[in-house]
């Protein structure tokens, strides 16, 4: 049980399935913002349904921080706004996914609570998942990042990358004790 | 450990919850927080939308006058329907987020129900309508209790309404209603 468990945590999982999370959230998150640009001063706005001052209220009651903190001018809001278009675009096709992983999180949160008024379960799920999703490889697989990866490493070393692979179902007990998963991890085979 | 918290904080109302609901609300909120349960909802039993009114000063005559009743829920709804991918979903989401506030029993809900049905009356008339000089509004919360599934043949225009008004409100800043 301690082994199975210890297995799941400390070996890589189902990359191909989380890829393709990346790739629906990204094209999701794509949707929500173009979809919702003509009216995105009435649903996020600072002088939209919610208005600036009514959103910092309810914000301090919760105890929530999100970007629109750091200011309630039109401009910053237009920022925001088009920086989530940028983001949303540069996760779906996985560029840089652990760094942009962090940025679409934090302009999800800063919508999501921005007008609470406005969302619904999906939206919720979505959310957590974007939370979630920062402890894994999203870009393992279809991005951009796995296209460099394949690039900079020469044919040698992806052949000893196979090996390390195929051979990483037990791994030695010094790399146990890493959380990493240090064996299949393309680098720790070659050192 | 944290599955756990999340499943006890999604079940339904039970001993160990109450027992534990304070941690375990500060724990779940806001970074996990879930506004859905793990149960199927009661299905949807009443449309409700809002009309309002407003009172104005006529520019010819100096005169305050008042409108009818305008239907500002409408509008979206056939939004909708005519454009089932990009329309004013989210706005409507607002209208019935801002009847469920103003019909609750927390004074603070209510509260902000109301000034969330206050900034919709505003909205409309400012978008929709060509009125100027607006001194106050007033909402109406329409709720239609449909025919029950054995009558399910009947229109829904044959089921029960109820009405819920606020008060007349100010309209204090006018020019500041467009964002």
């Amino acid at each position: 049980m301690i082994r199975k468990l210890h297995r799941l945590l400390t070996t890589e999982h189902l990359l191909t399935g989380v890829s393709l999370a990346r790739i629906a959230y990204g094209l999701f998150l794509l949707f929500y913002f173009i979809s919702h640009y003509a009216e995105r001063y009435l649903l996020w706005g600072p002088g939209g349904l919610l208005p600036h001052d009514a959103f910092l209220e309810m914000a301090e009651a919760r105890g929530i921080l999100t970007l629109f903190h750091l200011s309630g001018e039109p401009w910053f809001f237009e920022l925001v706004y088009h920086a989530g278009i940028v983001v949303a675009f540069l996760y779906l096709i996985g560029y840089r996914t652990r760094l942009i992983g962090v940025l679409t999180f934090i302009l999800f949160w800063s919508f999501y609570f921005r007008n609470p008024h406005l969302t619904n379960g999906g939206d919720n799920i979505l959310r957590i998942q974007l939370f979630y999703l920062l402890f894994a490889q999203t870009g393992a697989r279809f991005s951009l990042d796995a296209l460099r990866r394949r690039k900079t490493s020469s044919p040698g070393k992806r052949a000893s990358q196979e090996r390390c692979r195929r051979s990483s179902t037990t791994p030695p007990s010094w790399q146990r004790s890493f959380s990493s998963p240090s064996c299949i991890s393309p680098r720790a085979c070659i050192k | 450990m944290h599955f756990l918290l999340t499943i006890l904080y999604l079940a339904p109302d039970n001993l160990l919850k109450r027992r534990f609901s304070e941690p375990l609300q500060r724990y779940m909120d806001p970074l996990f927080a879930q506004n859905w349960q793990l149960f199927a909802p009661d299905p949807i039993s009443q449309h409700r939308s809002l009309v309002i009114k407003a009172k104005y000063r006529d520019p010819a005559t100096g005169e305050i006058r008042e409108t009818p009743w305008m239907d500002i829920t409408r509008p979206r709804v056939r939004e909708i329907w005519e454009n089932r991918l990009f329309n004013g979903s989210r706005a409507l989401r607002f209208h019935t987020s801002a009847i469920a506030m103003y019909r609750s029993e927390d004074p603070d809900r209510k509260a902000r129900g109301l000034r969330m049905l206050r900034r919709l009356a505003l909205h409309f008339l400012n978008e929709e309508t060509n009125l100027a000089n607006v001194d106050k509004v007033k909402v109406r919360i329409v709720l239609n209790r449909f025919p029950r599934y054995p009558e399910r043949q009947r229109p829904d225009q044959m089921g029960t309404l109820y009405f819920d008004e606020t008060d007349w409100m100010t309209v204090r800043d006018v020019g500041g209603r467009k964002p």
